[in-house]
C-alpha cells in the first residue's frame, strides 16, 4: 500500500524519483526488520499490531481465551492455520489454558501468569519466552503458536509445528541398487534428524541461521567438531552471514551466493539428496549446509574428484567400484570431447583414422548438404532441445516426445540424407556418456563446454581442442572451493589420497581421511583390518 | 530493482564492458583462422595406390595412374545395392610425379588426398629404364604421404593395367594386393613387403641394392578391367604375386626364380612361416616340414688377406605336417634328427643358390652384406668401400643351418603304406 502510494506520487520528476528510492529503503526496513521492537503490555494493542502487520490475513488465527472466572485476564493464542498441528494445539496448548482457572486473580501479576503458563500448563516440548516482534513473527511463521497474556510484557512460543509435509522417500536424483533408500525431504528438521541417525555422536554439531530478509529461511550448518576445519567453518559462517537477499527458496541460492568462483562451469559446491552421502562427507571433515524447503543438502569444500564418486562405490566390492570409477572418468571425457574429436578428424585430420573407417565415414558424408561441424552443432542442439523438452513434461507427453525425437529425428533425418549417420551415432553416444556421471551438476559442465570445444575443433582442429583443454586445465587448477584446490589430490599431488580417486582401494587401505581436510584427526581406522593370511603349515 | 542499479558504480560497469569486449575479441579471433586447412571429407578423392609407368609416347618421363576410391559405391556394396565400381583410376603424364598429380586436377572433381595411399606400383618398363629411387623422393619428402607404403614392381604388365583390375576377394583392388603380400609372407615367404622407408634406407652406408616383390596378371589381361571379370567363377583375370625382383642402382635387373626368391627371404630374415618339401629318405614320395620360426645372424670375419668373410647362421624351427610316403616313424628320435638334417640342407641349398646368383650372375649386393661389413668391420669397409661392386662377387661365405623339429602333428605314423 505504502509502496504504491509513494510510486504514484513520485512518478514524473527526477527529484521525486530520488525520493522514491529513499522511500524504498525505508520500506525495506519495514518489510521484516522488527529487531528490538518490544511487545506491548496491552493485549489489544498487540492484537492491533499483528492485524496491521499481516494485513488481517485470514489464515492467521487469533484466539482469545479467558484465564479467570471473572474474565478480566485475557490470553491470546496466535497461530497459522495448517502450519500447526491443530490437534496438538488443541490438546496441549488451548485445553490446559482453559481447564486451569485462576481464582484469586487479584494477587497474581500478569508476568507470574506467564511464568505459570510457561512452566506448568503448556504440554509441548519446546516452550520459549519472546520479548520482541522480530522473534514473535519468526516463530509464528515457523509454525509455533504464540501465547500472549494481557498485561504481560512477554509472550510465549510453543512448538506445535505441523502442516503439510512429504514423507521420507527414495531419493529421485541418485538411485542406488545397494544402499539406504531414504532421501531428504523439504523439512530441515527431519533432514538433520536423518543425518543424526547416521552419525550418533555428540560431536556432530549444528548451527542454525536465518537467511532471507523476507523469507526468513532457516539454514543449518552441520559438521563434526574436531574433524571440520575451523578456518573453513569461520569462512563459511562469514559468507553465510554476509548474504543479504529477500528470499532463499532453494539451496541453489546459497550455493551461488557462497561459491568461490561463479564464473566457472564447474560446481565448487556439491549437493546431494542422500543422507548417507552427506554423512560420509561429514566424516571426511566437510561441512553440510541444510536449507529448509529443499531436499538438496550442500557440501563444502567440494573438489572435482567428489563428483565422480557414487554412494554405492563404498557399499560394493572395491574391484567393481574401481572399474566403475574409471568408466565414469572415461565417460566424462567422452561426453566432453567426442563430438569435437569427430569434427576435428573429419575436417582436419583425415590421415589419422584407419583407411576402412575413413571410407565408411566418407561414404556416409556423401551427399550430405551440411559440413560436418554444422551437422554436429545442429544435432547437439537438437539433442539439448529434446532433453529440455522431456525434463519438465508430464510422463505421458514425455513418451510421445521420445518417440518423435528418437524416430523422427534419429531415423528420418538420416534416411533423408540431411544428416550423416556418423553424427547421429556420435551425438547419441555422447548423450549416453553424459548421463553416466553420478553428479548432475558436473554433467552440466560437460554439456556447456562441449559447445566451446566444438567451436574450437571446427576452426582449429586438434590444435583447437588442445588449446581449450589446456585452458580448462589452467582454469581447473586455479579453482578453489573454500581454499581447497579444486583438482586435489591430482594437483597438488597427494599420493595417499589417490587411493580414493580413479581407483577405490579396499576399505582397510583407506586408513586416513583426505589430506588437508581433517588435519588434526587424520586417522580413520586405528586397527589394521587387512585380510589375515592363513598360517603356513 | 532501482536500488541495485544505484549501487553499481560507473567504473565497475566500465570494467565489465572491457571484459565483455575482450571475450568477444577472443571469440572473433577463432574465426580469423578462416578454417584454414579445413577439408571436407566428401570432397576428397582418397587415393589408395599410385602406379608409375613410362610414357609410351616418349615425350615425357612418366605416366602416373592413381586409384581413387568412390566411397558411395563402397557403401552401396555393403548395403547390398549394385553401385558402380568401388574404385576408379586417373592417368596423366608428366616429368615428375607431383607435376602429374597436379595436372590430374583437370580430370578430377575432388581434390586428391594421399594420406591413405597404401601402395606404389612401378611398371616393369619404367623400372628397367628410369630407375625407382627418384620416384620415392616425393613420398619421403611430403609430410602428407606415409612412408610405410608398400612398393611393388609389375612383371609383364603395365602398372596402369594392374591398377585397373577388378578383384573378387576384396572389393578394393589395392586391399587385395596389399593383403596378398602379407599373406604370402606369412604362409610361404616367397615375397615380402618392401616399404618406401626401406628403400630410402638403402641410400645410406653399405651400398645395399633394392629388391621388390612383383605382381603379374594371370588370365585374360584385357578382361580384367570390367566388372564382369568378378562376376564369373573363377575370375577371368586375377592378380598374382610373382617373385622378388632385383635392382642395380635402382634399375630392374631380373626376377628371381621361386626357390631363389625364398632363398632371399631366408637371407634377409623375412621368413615368417613357410613349408619345405623334402624327399623321403628311404622311399619314394615327399614329406613336408612347416617352418614356424626362422632367423639369420650374420657374422663378418676377416680373412688372412684382409677381405671380409661372411658367416651366416640360420636357425629354423618347424614341425612335420604331411608325410606322403611309407616307413617314416616320427616317434623315433633318430628319424626326426634325420629330417632335421634334411631340412637344414634344403634351406642351405636355397640360400646358397641365391647367393651364387647374386654374386656370380648379377653381381648385385641385394643381401645387405656390405652393410654388415660396415657395421661389424668398419676398417675393412673403409678400405673396400670404393671397390665393393668388384669385391662383392668374390666375398667368401659360409652358410650354416640348424633345424629343430618340434612336432609332427596329432598323428603318429603315416597312413601311407
Amino acid at each position: 500500500m505504502f509502496r504504491s502510494y509513494m510510486r504514484g506520487k513520485g512518478r514524473g520528476s527526477k527529484k521525486a524519483d530520488k525520493r522514491s528510492v529513499k522511500a524504498e529503503k525505508h520500506e525495506e526496513q519495514a518489510l521484516g526488520n522488527f529487531t528490538g521492537q518490544p511487545l506491548s503490555v496491552s493485549l489489544q494493542q498487540n492484537i492491533d499490531r499483528i492485524n496491521f502487520e499481516v494485513g488481517g490475513s485470514q489464515d492467521i488465527i487469533l484466539r482469545r481465551l479467558k484465564l479467570t472466572d471473572a474474565g478480566n485476564t485475557e490470553a491470546l493464542v496466535v497461530y497459522i492455520q495448517c502450519m500447526v498441528e491443530e490437534e496438538r494445539l488443541n490438546n496441549f496448548v488451548i485445553r490446559p489454558l482453559q481447564r486451569k482457572r485462576f481464582s484469586n486473580e487479584s494477587k497474581i501479576q500478569p508476568s507470574e501468569f506467564l511464568e505459570v503458563v510457561k512452566s506448568s500448563l503448556l504440554l509441548t516440548g519446546i516452550v520459549m519466552e519472546i520479548n520482541d516482534w522480530k522473534m514473535l513473527f519468526q516463530k509464528l511463521f515457523l509454525g509455533y503458536s504464540i501465547i500472549m497474556i494481557d498485561g504481560a510484557a512477554n509472550a510465549i512460543a510453543a512448538n506445535v509445528i505441523g502442516g503439510p509435509k512429504r514423507g521420507v522417500e527414495e531419493p529421485k536424483t541418485e538411485m542406488a541398487i545397494r544402499g539406504p533408500r531414504e532421501g531428504f525431504t523439504e523439512s530441515i528438521r527431519s533432514n538433520s534428524a536423518l543425518i543424526r541417525r547416521k552419525i550418533r555422536s555428540p560431536k556432530l554439531w549444528l548451527e542454525q541461521l536465518t537467511i532471507g530478509e523476507i523469507s526468513q529461511t532457516p539454514v543449518c550448518m552441520m559438521y563434526i567438531k574436531g574433524l571440520a576445519d575451523e578456518n573453513v567453518l569461520k569462512d563459511l559462517r562469514e559468507r553465510l552471514e554476509a548474504i543479504q537477499i529477500d528470499g532463499i527458496l532453494e539451496s541453489g541460492y546459497i550455493e551461488e551466493l557462497i561459491s568461490d568462483q561463479i564464473w566457472s562451469p564447474f560446481p565448487t559446491v556439491m549437493y546431494n539428496e542422500r543422507p548417507d552421502v552427506i554423512a560420509s562427507n561429514l566424516l571426511e571433515g566437510r561441512i553440510a549446509i541444510l536449507v529448509d524447503g529443499t531436499p538438496f543438502v550442500l557440501i563444502v569444500p567440494a573438489v572435482l574428484n567428489m563428483f565422480f564418486q557414487a554412494a554405492e562405490d563404498y557399499y560394493q566390492s572395491f574391484d567393481i567400484s574401481t572399474f566403475l570409477r574409471m568408466l565414469r572418468f572415461v565417460s566424462f571425457l567422452i561426453a566432453l570431447l567426442m563430438p569435437s574429436i569427430y569434427v576435428a578428424i573429419v575436417h582436419y585430420h583425415q590421415e589419422m583414422i584407419p583407411t576402412q573407417l575413413l571410407l565408411k565415414l566418407a561414404a556416409q558424408r556423401e551427399g550430405v548438404p551440411f559440413p560436418a561441424y554444422l551437422e554436429a552443432f545442429i544435432m547437439e542442439l537438437v539433442f539439448e532441445i529434446l532433453r529440455e523438452a522431456v525434463v519438465r513434461m508430464p510422463t505421458a507427453a514425455g513418451n510421445t516426445i521420445s518417440i518423435v525425437g528418437g524416430l523422427v529425428i534419429g531415423q528420418s533425418v538420416v534416411e533423408a540424407g540431411i544428416v550423416s549417420p556418423a553424427v547421429v551415432i556420435v551425438v547419441s553416444f555422447t548423450a549416453i556418456a553424459s548421463f553416466v556421471s553420478p553428479a548432475y551438476s558436473l554433467g552440466i559442465a560437460a554439456r556447456l563446454l562441449r559447445f566451446f570445444l566444438l567451436l574450437a575443433a571446427s576452426t582449429l582442429g586438434f590444435y583447437g581442442i588442445g588449446l581449450v583443454v589446456l585452458l580448462l586445465l589452467l582454469h581447473l587448477s586455479n579453482l578453489r572451493s573454500f581454499g581447497m584446490p579444486y583438482i586435489k589430490p591430482f594437483a597438488p599431488l597427494y599420493l595417499k589420497d589417490l587411493r580414493d580417486t580413479l581407483v577405490r582401494a579396499p576399505l582397510w587401505m583407506l586408513r586416513q581421511r583426505p589430506q588437508k581436510l581433517a588435519e588434526k584427526n587424520q586417522v580413520r581406522q586405528q586397527i589394521k583390518t587387512e585380510p589375515r593370511k592363513e598360517p603356513e603349515q | 530493482m532501482s536500488g541495485i542499479k544505484s549501487r553499481m558504480r560507473l567504473p565497475e560497469i566500465k570494467k565489465m564492458g572491457r571484459k565483455a569486449i575482450f571475450l568477444w575479441a577472443v571469440c572473433m579471433l577463432m574465426l580469423l583462422s578462416g578454417c584454414w586447412d579445413l577439408r571436407y571429407l566428401d570432397k576428397l578423392g582418397v587415393v589408395l595406390a599410385m602406379g608409375v609407368d613410362d610414357d609410351p609416347s616418349g615425350k615425357q618421363k612418366l605416366r602416373l595412374t592413381v586409384q581413387v576410391v568412390l566411397p558411395q559405391n563402397v557403401a552401396a556394396e555393403s548395403k547390398g545395392g549394385t553401385g558402380g565400381t568401388p574404385v576408379t583410376t586417373f592417368t596423366e603424364t608428366g616429368d615428375t610425379i607431383f607435376e602429374a598429380i597436379r595436372k590430374m586436377s583437370a580430370k578430377t572433381s575432388r581434390r586428391l588426398f594421399f594420406s591413405h595411399t597404401q601402395m606404389l606400383i612401378i611398371g616393369e618398363k619404367m623400372a628397367r629404364k628410369g630407375g625407382i629411387i627418384p620416384l620415392v623422393d616425393l613420398i619421403e619428402r611430403n609430410p602428407d604421404i606415409r612412408t610405410d607404403i608398400s612398393v611393388v614392381v609389375t612383371r609383364g604388365v603395365r602398372a596402369e593395367r594392374l591398377l585397373q583390375m577388378t578383384t573378387q576377394m576384396e572389393s578394393i583392388p589395392v586391399n587385395q594386393f596389399h593383403e596378398m603380400i602379407d599373406v604370402n609372407q606369412e604362409a610361404y615367404a616367397m615375397n615380402y613387403a618392401v616399404l618406401v622407408k626401406d628403400l630410402t634406407k638403402l641410400t645410406g652406408k653399405g651400398k645395399q641394392q633394392a629388391v621388390l616383390p612383383s605382381f603379374r596378371i594371370v588370365g585374360d589381361k584385357a578382361a580384367g578391367k570390367s566388372v564382369d571379370n568378378v562376376k564369373t567363377i573363377p575370375a577371368e583375370a586375377i592378380p598374382a604375386l610373382s617373385t622378388m625382383a632385383v635392382f642395380r642402382d635402382g634399375k630392374l635387373v631380373d626376377y628371381l626364380k621361386p626357390k631363389e626368391s625364398r632363398g632371399l627371404a631366408w637371407l634377409q630374415n623375412k621368413v615368417k612361416s613357410t613349408v619345405i618339401k623334402l624327399a623321403c629318405p628311404e622311399s619314394k614320395g615327399n614329406l613336408i616340414v612347416e617352418v614356424h620360426e626362422a632367423s639369420i645372424q650374420y657374422k663378418i670375419k676377416q680373412s688372412k688377406d684382409g677381405m671380409p668373410v661372411v658367416q651366416a647362421k640360420l636357425e629354423v624351427t618347424g614341425s612335420i605336417q604331411e608325410i606322403m610316403c611309407p616307413g617314416i616313424d616320427v616317434m623315433d628320435e633318430q628319424v626326426l634328427n634325420e629330417i632335421e638334417e634334411l631340412t637344414s640342407q634344403a634351406v642351405k641349398k636355397e640360400a646358397e643358390e641365391t647367393i651364387r646368383k647374386m654374386q656370380k650372375k648379377w653381381r648385385v649386393d641385394a643381401l645387405g652384406w656390405g652393410k654388415e661389413v660396415y657395421l661389424q668391420q668398419p676398417e675393412v669397409w673403409k678400405r673396400i668401400e670404393k671397390d665393393w661392386e668388384t669385391v662383392f662377387p668374390e666375398v667368401q661365405h659360409e652358410v650354416v643351418c640348424k633345424t629343430k623339429i618340434s612336432g609332427s602333428g596329432v598323428r603318429g605314423e603315416s597312413i601311407v603304406k
